[in-house]
């Protein structure tokens, strides 16, 4: 069921289709710094080779959040730029665990506007096989980054 | 990498004099202007814009990452807030107006969060916000307004057709208003643990009753003191206002 491990990021592949990326450090700064180009940090390079190069439409990516303690906007960078691929190959994002703070910048940034979030990975990996209601359901985007996760 | 040092020296010289140095003078207000940058370039930028009208508006941004790149982008927004003049309505709508400007003008995983704030006569402000901390509000008395984030509207370069409220509020003699950047709050300690707004919140009530820039000194010094280093990760940019009369 895992698919790779690394210092960084640990990725299953639990079911056909649906993708779990565990980012397993709790500051990952150092791998999200790129200010020209979110695509090029280490962490996004990471993530497309094991996560994301493969997607098809109507698979699901499912990001945890739940060992990460530092949420710069880097972060928010590189969510934005998978949310981008994500809805351009009209397949899910959803993402979980995310802490207080995180969640504080999430309502900020309108990010729950933007993400489709629950508390649980067991609750994401239920919405990721319920069928395509998620996707519906999750608020509209704009032309330039897609409609949907 | 010395020629390259240079030239990031020669671009913060010129972001400098972009930027205003000091807060204007305002009748009805004190203002009161901190700007700590961290690197040679920074991605915060304010700006201050006397309205025909005899109003006055503030600007407060962030622009994403750091450095040059954040740079780029204050530079766009200071372009797109002083070319078009006609921008400058009621901050929802001018940050509504700014909003597909800037979208046309960055790159997708770009952003800035921004404050517009509108200042008038008898205490009569307004703001709007993108995707930023609204401005916290203080009371003679210390007392700190809880801050309500249902008014704030998504950072700027994130869509080209998203609108922004305008919240109004009359301010008493001795309220105050405190615009910041986020590497004010979220400065750390070795622990990892955060300046945070719980101790901006604090410390701001705390200091209702010394003058705006000793408020403002003494502010810095205790998110200073909180990462012992000295030394801020982030650009921090803070514009106090007072209503005096």
């Amino acid at each position: 069921m895992t698919t790779f491990k690394s210092n960084h990021l640990f990725v299953e592949r639990p079911r056909d289709g649906v993708w779990v990326v565990r980012f397993v450090r709790p500051d990952l700064r150092a791998q999200l710094d790129d200010d020209a180009n979110a695509a090029a940090c280490p962490l996004y390079q990471e993530l497309f080779e094991h996560a994301l190069a493969d997607l098809r439409e109507g698979q699901t990516v499912i990001l945890n959040f739940g060992l990460v303690e530092q949420f710069p906007t880097a972060f928010y960078r590189c969510l934005l730029k998978i949310r981008e691929l994500v809805t351009a190959r009209h397949a899910r994002l959803l993402l979980c665990r995310l802490s207080p703070e995180h969640e504080e910048i999430f309502r900020l940034f309108r990010g729950f506007d933007l993400f489709h979030v629950t508390n649980t990975e067991g609750r994401a990996l239920h919405e990721a096989t319920a069928g395509k209601e998620v996707a519906r359901r999750v608020s509209p985007g704009n032309g330039r980054k897609g409609e949907s996760c | 990498m010395r020629t390259a040092r240079r030239e990031q020296v020669i671009l913060a010289a010129a972001q400098r004099r972009l930027l205003p140095q000091a807060a204007p003078e305002f009748p009805g207000y004190e203002l009161c202007l901190a700007y700590r940058p961290t690197r040679v370039v920074t991605g915060d930028y304010h700006d201050f814009f006397p309205r025909p009208d005899g109003r006055l508006a503030v600007f407060v941004g962030d622009g994403s990452g750091h450095g040059p790149v954040a740079s780029m982008l204050t530079t766009t927004m200071r372009t797109i807030l002083h070319t078009h003049a006609r921008l400058h309505r009621n901050p929802g709508a001018t940050l509504s107006r700014v909003a597909p400007l800037f979208y046309a003008t960055t790159v997708a995983d770009q952003f800035m969060t921004g404050v517009y704030l509108l200042l008038g006569e008898k205490g009569r402000v307004s703001w709007a916000s993108a995707g930023h901390d609204p401005p916290q509000r203080v009371s003679p008395r210390g007392e700190v307004t809880p801050v309500d984030l249902g008014p704030v509207g998504l950072p700027l370069g994130l869509s080209a057709a998203t609108g922004y409220a305008t919240v109004r509020w009359r301010l008493c003699k001795g309220e105050r208003l405190l615009l910041f950047t986020d590497g004010l709050v979220e400065t750390r300690r070795e622990d990892g643990e955060v300046f945070g707004r719980h101790r901006l919140r604090a410390g701001l009530a705390g200091l209702a009753s010394v003058p705006l820039p000793e408020m403002v000194r003494r502010l810095i010094a205790q998110a200073e003191a909180h990462q012992r280093s000295g030394q801020f990760e982030d650009d921090v940019t803070i514009v106090a206002v007072e209503r005096v009369a």
